[in-house]
């Protein structure tokens, strides 16, 4: 069971309630395919991805990336029981899907460069970011459970 | 996935950007490091005060950026260029590889914070590869 503190749980969720899922779940997603290329591997039927401009102003990818990162909201609020909150995802993201699990932590870290963006040094602090990284990791091992 | 042309242009325009500002980056880059990976921490046991922009925090942030600044002028040679820095790194300092990878993501953040509108997914990748090409040199002298 992971354990939260007091001051995680409120990192965590306060910055929840100032992230727009349609705004930065676009850009999380078209940072990933551009960072990390070979994940476009999943993305075959979303036309042109051919230039970073082409993902960015693409608009699979953009809804996509709303559907991604709007996934995040369950396990917000479910922070003690993500495990179980997202058995079922953990088997369509294995058998259905077939992503790689390193995904997992490389789309985490392209969400945190976009959360540190918006946010700036005052609100997105080192203890802050401790907090959102646990988050994201404690969802990328979730997602990863059900594999076999 | 080395470099090529347009990433090195990339990563030699951006860091005139980020030099001027270079201690105060890996001050906060090696604070959220310490912070967010807390194993990390194990590297620096002798130093009084680890907390994030301590006196030994900051000036260690100055001279790994100063490392990340000749990264930058040996571009065209990093393996031979980092050398010293890898024989350092392997036979004195033997920091785990694999924390590399760990202040670079940390570097990488940090210039999200002080870089919005710079820092973008174009600059992100070169920085990335630069970083890890970086990584690479450095663990050539450990086995």
């Amino acid at each position: 069971m992971v354990e939260w503190t007091d001051a995680e749980r409120s990192a965590i969720t306060g910055l929840w309630g100032k992230i727009s899922v349609d705004e930065m779940g676009p850009q999380a997603l078209a940072r990933l395919l551009i960072v990390a290329p070979w994940t476009q591997r999943h993305f075959a039927s979303f036309g042109n991805l051919s230039s970073p401009a082409a993902i960015i102003g693409n608009p699979k990818v953009a809804n996509h990336g709303k559907t991604v990162m709007g996934g995040l909201d369950r396990a917000v609020k479910n922070l003690d029981n993500i495990k179980a909150t997202y058995a079922q995802l953990s088997v369509m993201h294995s058998e259905k899907i077939h992503v790689d699990p390193d995904n997992f932590r490389l789309l985490s870290d392209c969400i945190t460069v976009c959360v540190a963006m918006k946010f700036g040094p005052s609100c997105f602090t080192p203890d802050v970011q401790e907090a959102w990284q646990k988050f994201l990791a404690v969802v990328a091992s979730a997602l990863s459970r059900q594999y076999h | 996935m080395s470099l090529t042309v347009k990433n090195k242009d990339t990563i030699k325009s951006f860091w005139a950007k980020v030099a001027p500002r270079a201690e105060e980056i890996g001050t906060d880059a090696l604070s959220r490091m310490l912070v967010v990976y807390p194993q990390t921490k194990t590297y620096f046991s002798h130093w009084k005060d680890l907390s994030p922009g301590s006196a030994p925090v900051r000036k260690h942030g100055k001279t790994v950026m100063s490392g990340v600044a000749e990264a930058v002028s040996k571009i065209d040679d990093l393996t031979n260029g980092l050398l010293t820095l890898s024989e350092l790194h392997a036979f004195q300092l033997r920091v785990d590889p694999a924390n590399f990878k760990i202040l670079s993501h940390n570097l990488l953040v940090v210039l999200a914070i002080q870089f919005p509108d710079d820092f973008t997914p174009e600059v992100h990748v070169a920085m990335d590869k630069f970083l890890s090409a970086v990584a690479l040199a450095l663990s050539e002298k450990y086995r």
